[in-house]
């Protein structure tokens, strides 16, 4: 992706990664409708609508959080198709039913097909980490989800009865565990090729 | 990525190295392409994982929920979508593209155009496998990114081998690239299975031979399509053509 200048929309992204209530209003009221008409036309209803706006936006906020989210496109076309790809799949698995409505689909510019293929790309790969995650034994498990929150590492070694240099290196080793499997997963060489 | 390194990239982040050491490592950085790497990825790690258990995000969530009941709970009639209607020069746009594909109907109706029977379909895949990887294998396919799309197949295939799907899609990828042997195994594969893609795989394989000039072998397979399956009526008439 080129060195783009962000888009105007931009404001919307930054709104998520500040947790701007003000904006993430304006952020349902200009773009949920035609998420929310959309799914309507293609078997779905509003709860469902509801849940996948919320995922969306989700995700959008967990790349701006931890990737520096730079959007050269409008908010709008990013989002929606966000919602439509995420749809699309979702729809498929509940009804075995092909999705054929297509309403006013259009011409998909190739920013906003970049925008979205990097944010399904980060979506694939923090869905990997999760589930690598969820691989790793009870002491790394533990002691990571200590380290995230607001402890120091002195005071998670001394409540899991470690010396503190003995926690620090485990740490340092179940992280590391992680980034190993992650390295060797086939949905991360694929990834890393694109 | 030994255990040594990887103690090596946490002092690092937690500024625990002293400015020699921080200095070789920075020297190894940009030395060692996959030490880079590594370190890199390391960092991507732990950065999305702390995410995901940080309080932050988890009051994120919260005001998030709260911010969707209110615009969803409020009376129907204020969330209604407006209807988006075309400028008088879309309409002009709209015209003029009807007008071209009537036009290229037209032009094509006398001896067959391969073009016109080449696969085209925008694909959409049955979930099985990941959410995630199907949407790759789909999206680069639909994009036309054929290598792309056939090293999604193939990882897809890794889990699922027998699945008559995406062989049936990696063969026409094979195909748009003009790799017509590797489409024409799978093809084959499928032509002598029994699956639902039996003479889908049989009328692709046929337009590949005519794609290459075979006029006999894909007169072959198109005769070969049994009457009852849903691929028979344009075989039959392609046939005619040919």
């Amino acid at each position: 992706m080129g060195e783009s200048r962000p888009h105007s929309d931009q404001k919307y992204i930054h709104a998520l990664r500040d947790n701007d209530s003000k904006l993430i209003s304006e952020i349902y009221e200009k773009f949920a409708p035609k998420v929310v008409n959309y799914v309507r036309q293609n078997s779905g209803d509003e709860p469902a609508a509801r849940d996948l706006i919320q995922e969306v936006i989700m995700i959008i906020y967990d790349q701006a959080k931890t990737k520096n989210l730079q959007l050269t496109c409008p908010f709008d076309a990013y989002f929606f198709l966000l919602c439509k790809r995420k749809w699309l799949t979702r729809a498929k698995k509940i009804s075995k039913h092909r999705v054929t409505n297509e309403p006013l689909s259009g011409f998909i510019s190739e920013t906003v097909e970049e925008e979205v293929m990097a944010t399904q790309h980060f979506e694939t790969k923090m869905q990997l980490f999760k589930s690598l995650f969820q691989k790793l034994g009870d002491t790394c498990r533990e002691i990571l989800e200590l380290s995230f929150g607001k402890y120091a590492m002195e005071e998670i070694a001394s409540q899991l009865d470690l010396s503190y240099a003995y926690a620090r290196k485990k740490k340092s080793l179940c992280m590391g565990q992680l980034t190993k499997w992650a390295k060797e997963s086939a949905v991360y060489k694929q990834l890393k090729e694109q | 990525m030994d255990d040594q390194n990887i103690i090596l990239f946490q002092n690092y982040l937690d500024q625990k190295l002293t400015l020699e050491e921080k200095k070789t490592f920075e020297q190894r950085l940009q030395a060692d392409p996959e030490f880079e790497s590594d370190f890199e990825l390391y960092q991507e790690v732990n950065d999305v994982v702390s995410h995901l258990h940080s309080e932050e995000r988890n009051k994120f969530k919260e005001a998030l929920s709260q911010a969707s009941s209110t615009f969803f709970e409020k009376p129907a009639k204020d969330k209604e979508a407006k209807v988006i209607r075309f400028k008088p020069w879309q309409y002009s746009v709209a015209a003029s593209i009807a007008l071209l594909i009537g036009f290229f109907i037209f032009q094509n109706s006398g001896s067959p155009s391969l073009n016109d029977y080449v696969f085209s379909d925008t694909i959409t895949l049955t979930e099985r496998g990941s959410e995630n990887l199907h949407t790759l294998a789909e999206t680069s396919f639909n994009k036309g990114t054929y290598p792309e799309a056939i090293t999604h197949f193939k990882s897809l295939l890794a889990e699922d081998p027998n699945n008559a799907e995406y062989q049936f899609y990696m063969a026409v990828a094979h195909d748009n690239l003009q790799q017509f042997d590797a489409a024409s195994i799978l093809f084959t594969n499928l032509i002598k299975g029994s699956s639902a893609y039996k003479y889908k795989a049989t009328f692709y394989a046929a337009i590949s031979q005519w794609r290459q000039d075979n006029i006999a072998q894909a007169k072959r397979y198109l005769e070969s399509i049994p009457d009852g399956a849903s691929e028979y009526k344009v075989a039959r008439k392609l046939l005619k053509k040919l």
